[in-house]
């Protein structure tokens, strides 16, 4: 299994972008995913492993030993265990060493999502022991494999149970982690009881059910990551027009978001970015607006993310706010835009192509989108005029600004 | 030597469960009045006999209830009445058994053992359930392997062992820390001559232990037993010295050898005649 599990790791870890790398959350939670990923896998080899004695016929010989079998199932499991997290182990390591190596702070926010891929490994081991204790057959493996897969898609839907991503605003809370750490080593201790006597293997399987149980309640009723509280050591970028904030784990995007700063700086002045943007999560009313979703404010202070390292994903965002504070799409100075016909619609939409190449600094977009297609021309034409000359850019969206706000915004010109 | 053995109702029976000491390095396995099965009919039906230090023949036809008898003195199964006294000790419960186990040593007639294990590895894992102590472990498992002649296998596989290789290695199983019981059921089952000599050597060199031997083959009871048990129905027909066993001969029934045609004069007189 070890032969499978480290490669298949090792993998899942180098194989998708390493956006990650010197930044501790996200080093977290990328070694984590493995855990959430390898769960069939995981659950099958505990069965696997639960059956052997069964398999090798050696229920009569463990009958007749002096160690108890509370104390032969510990070392069975023990060894079982030990052997299914070494990969797991391995791949954070290699994480660990990697990020390290800039010296990056929020140490500490690694160690939730490794917890919580801790988690992920001894329920996956306790779901599939419990299937090999039960179904003494060389199929309890793939019973408990895809009992497991189902199980986690299946509470993945309704719960926190698999972690993708380690956003730098977020946490991996320490009771709700804590707490499933408890529960399912519970469930581990209760595995050991059940080769004993028929009336404790009775109580046994009960208190497995009874902790599955407590674990699927604290799954779905407590969430595992929650809103850090703002950073107040933020490190922001110095603009003229534009102030952009980063938290402190994100300091290895500030010279390319310096750059984004100074080049919104460039802008012709008919653009009014706003004084300030922070990254998600830095401004103090984020905590409530992601427990809360469903209390829409009447308007969020602008802000942007960094989605899996993309400068794309930063300038699209800044292009967004950029257009909204100097279009007024909120209204606040009186700008009507509830009319905005098709052409209109189009032309903002060319605009906001063309500012958030501009922003990035370059012309081809680093994602791919579902976009209808009027919008998708909309873009290109957009983009197109980024290979053209400032001063021709700058004309082109002076005029768009002009004819824009003359039909949307005649109250307030 | 075996003392005495009884078949029902033979001797007033002692239905509790008592002490007897070793005397010297002898040592005692009682067994009282024993009723034994698995739920319809009993298979033992009162068995009383007590075994000291020498090895011990228990004879018998499939069903005969000589698996049985070795999984009890084992304390794998329960007795459903009677009781079990092993080396001064009252079996009576789970954690009596316990404390009797780390001196009985056990070969089930289809042992387990996992392909990939070491030989090594296989015998110090019996040590290790037999809870020798960690420091003694080693020691005992290269012992238990150099007594059955497997010095030079220690590190194959149990996988790629021969049968009669194997064989040994469940003897190695089942004397590793020097236990003072050692309970073998069928173990020369497949065994080529060979190898059934390779055995006997094995096991006549088990001075210091009760051996109970439980088998289908007359050559081996006369080679290396020196008392011998015959079981059928669940009943014992004879207990005593294997010469004793002799002098029930009848050359009128089939059987090449005294031991044979005595065998057959204790069996029912519709299973006499082949």
């Amino acid at each position: 299994m070890l032969l499978v599990l480290l490669p298949a790791d090792v993998a899942v870890l180098f194989l998708r972008p390493r956006y990650w790398i010197g930044v501790w959350p996200e080093t977290g939670a990328a070694a984590q995913i493995v855990a959430g990923l390898t769960i069939p896998l995981i659950a099958g080899a505990a069965a696997w492993a639960a059956a052997a004695s069964s398999r090798h016929k050696f229920t009569e010989q463990l009958a007749a030993a002096q160690v108890g079998p509370a104390r032969v199932e510990a070392q069975r499991l023990g060894a079982t265990t030990a052997i299914l997290l070494l990969p797991y182990l391995l791949v954070h390591l290699i994480a660990v060493v990697l990020t390290a190596r800039t010296n990056p702070p929020g140490l500490v926010l690694w160690a939730g999502y490794f917890g919580h891929g801790l988690f992920l490994s001894f329920f996956s081991i306790a779901f599939g022991w419990f299937i090999g204790r039960a179904y003494r057959s060389m199929f309890s493996t793939v019973v408990a494999a895809v009992g497991a897969l189902f199980v986690s898609l299946l509470l993945g839907q309704v719960t926190s149970l698999l972690l993708t991503s380690g956003p730098v605003a977020l946490t991996v809370a320490t009771g709700p982690l804590v707490a499933r750490l408890v529960l399912a080593g519970i469930l581990l201790v209760v595995l050991l009881y059940l080769p004993g006597r028929r009336g404790l293997r009775v109580a046994a399987a009960l208190g497995y059910g009874a902790g599955m149980l407590g674990l699927i309640v604290i799954l779905v009723t407590t969430p595992v990551v929650m809103p850090r509280s703002p950073s107040t050591s933020a490190v922001c970028t110095t603009g003229e027009r534009m102030k952009l904030c980063l938290w402190p784990e994100h300091d290895k995007y500030r010279p390319p978001l310096q750059a984004m700063a100074d080049r919104v700086a460039t802008l012709p002045a008919q653009f009014t970015p706003p004084a300030v943007v922070n990254e998600e999560g830095l401004d103090p009313s984020f905590g409530q607006r992601y427990l809360h979703p469903e209390r829409i404010p009447a308007s969020e202070p602008y802000s942007f993310t960094v989605i899996e390292g993309s400068p794309w994903s930063i300038a699209g965002d800044l292009a967004n706010i950029v257009l909204d504070a100097t279009l007024d799409f909120r209204g606040a100075s009186g700008c009507q835009w509830d009319g905005l016909t098709p052409a209109n619609r189009s032309q903002v939409s060319s605009l906001y192509a063309w500012l958030e190449g501009y922003i990035v600094g370059a012309v081809n977009p680093d994602y791919h989108t579902d976009a209808p297609p009027d919008m998708q021309q909309a873009w290109a034409t957009g983009r197109a005029l980024l290979s053209d000359t400032r001063q021709r850019q700058f004309a082109w969206a002076q005029e768009s600004l002009k004819q824009l706000r003359g039909q949307y915004c005649r109250a307030a010109s | 030597m075996f003392v005495e053995g009884y078949a029902d109702g033979g001797v007033p029976l002692d239905r509790v469960i008592r002490l007897s000491k070793v005397v010297g390095h002898d040592v005692e396995v009682e067994v009282n009045d024993l009723v034994q099965g698995y739920g319809g009919a009993p298979v033992i039906r009162g068995l009383t006999m007590t075994l000291r230090t020498g090895v011990t023949a228990l004879l018998g036809p499939n069903g005969a209830g000589k698996s049985t008898l070795l999984r009890t003195l084992a304390t794998v199964l329960p007795p459903r009445s009677g009781g079990i006294v092993v080396d001064g000790v009252m079996v009576q419960g789970e954690s009596s058994a316990r404390a009797v186990r780390d001196q009985i040593g056990y070969l089930p007639q289809s042992f387990g053992y996992d392909p990939r294990m070491r030989l090594i590895d296989f015998v110090e894992y019996a040590a290790w359930l037999r809870g020798v102590p960690s420091v003694a472990r080693a020691a005992s498992a290269s012992a238990a392997v150099e007594l059955v002649d497997l010095t030079d296998q220690r590190r194959t596989r149990m996988g790629k062992l021969s049968g009669g290789m194997r064989q040994r290695a469940g003897i190695a199983w089942a004397v590793v820390g020097s236990p003072k019981v050692v309970l073998l059921d069928e173990p020369t089952v497949g065994l080529d001559p060979r190898q059934r000599l390779q055995f006997r050597k094995i096991i006549s060199s088990l001075t210091d232990a009760v051996v109970l031997l439980s088998t289908h083959l007359i050559d081996d009871v006369s080679a290396i037993c020196d008392d011998v048990l015959v079981m059928h129905g669940g009943e014992v027909k004879f207990s005593g010295p294997v010469t004793g066993l002799a002098e029930l001969d009848r050359i009128d029934l089939p059987g090449h050898t005294p031991l044979e045609r005595a065998y057959m004069n204790l069996l029912p007189e519709q299973d006499q005649r082949l």
